[in-house]
């Protein structure tokens, strides 16, 4: 199984696995920095040229560029010197191949939290509690097994005697975790559109 | 063996400038028997081993059109996309007249200095 990334070439859309998708941005970055900065009009060109390749190779039902397909239209257009694209590859770029590869996709992960910062809080966790969900709050931020807060209440309860009003403190200062979003931000989870998800079938079958 | 290798590899970049240095003529000599588009120019070219890697032909072809030696108009193909068919503009005819009595005189200059008639 791979990941495949929808892009548009030339005015065409075409489905790119992860790895044929690295290669071919990378690929365009070199030819365009090659021997000056081509222009607008030279890139759209080797697009249009780089869709109409790719395009005889693609059948309505394999439809995946893969990687060995954009290598070979690389090797195929090669650099606006004359030279082949897949020397300068291995031996010059192979660095700024490896950075571009983890680039893109660890930005992606970055607009998905508000600002980029996974946010973390404390809420009463009403999917696990025994009570008002105070100790399955505590227990999911911090990531620990909630029979753990609970059996401290209850030492607190009856050895020093304050367990009681500590709990009820809890109760009162902190909010329930009631939307999916509240409860990732609980788990210090990114709010992305699965981890919302794993938690929407709750908050939407309780309603 | 070394000595070798340097002539060699000389020779070759020898040979990159000639071709580099006519590639437009050839361009514009392709589009003389009329409108074409890019892959049956690139075939032509590959064929004469006038281009390794069709990269080098994208910039070139934006430096025509730019220059009006060359226009282009899009035509639906029979199969895939719609095709840009490059043509002469009447500018790039009369460039393109210059260059065939320049590379005469190429030609001639070149037997003449290694014949030494």
């Amino acid at each position: 199984m791979k990941q495949v990334i929808n892009v548009s070439i030339g005015n065409k859309s075409f489905i790119l696995e992860r790895e044929a998708y690295d290669y071919l941005n990378h690929y365009l970055g070199c030819y365009k920095t090659c021997e000056g900065v081509q222009t607008e009009q030279v890139m759209n060109d080797l697009e249009e040229r780089i869709a109409e390749i790719l395009s005889n190779q693609i059948t309505p039902i394999r439809n995946v560029v893969t990687l060995a397909m954009v290598k070979d239209v690389a090797t195929q257009t090669g650099l606006p010197n004359g030279k082949p694209y897949s020397d300068t590859y291995n031996n010059q770029t192979e660095q700024t191949y490896q950075n571009s590869q983890s680039g893109p996709f660890n930005t992606s992960y970055a607009y998905m939290g508000a600002d980029g910062v996974v946010q973390k809080r404390l809420y009463r966790d009403p999917d696990n509690r025994s009570i008002a969900g105070v100790c399955g709050g505590l227990g999911a931020y911090f990531n620990i097994e909630p029979l753990l807060f609970k059996i401290i209440f209850l030492v607190f309860l009856f050895v020093i005697g304050g367990g009681l009003l500590l709990y009820i403190i809890f109760w009162i200062l902190l909010p329930k975790a009631n939307t999916p979003a509240e409860k990732c931000e609980l788990r210090g989870l990114p709010k992305t559109a699965e981890n919302l998800s794993k938690f929407s079938s709750v908050y939407y079958g309780r309603k | 063996m070394e000595e070798n290798k340097t002539i060699e590899l000389n020779a070759d970049n020898v040979k990159a400038q000639m071709r580099k240095g006519v590639l437009e003529y050839c361009i514009l000599s392709i589009l003389r028997k009329g409108p074409s588009y890019v892959s049956p120019m690139i075939a032509q070219l590959k064929k004469g081993q006038m281009i390794v890697v069709e990269g080098t032909l994208y910039p070139l072809l934006t430096r025509l059109k730019n220059q009006s030696l060359l226009s282009y108009k899009w035509e639906e193909s029979p199969s895939g996309p719609p095709r840009k068919y490059y043509s002469l503009t009447d500018r790039g005819l009369e460039s393109l007249k210059l260059m065939d009595e320049a590379w005469g005189e190429v030609v001639k200059t070149v037997d003449y200095i290694k014949n030494g008639i």
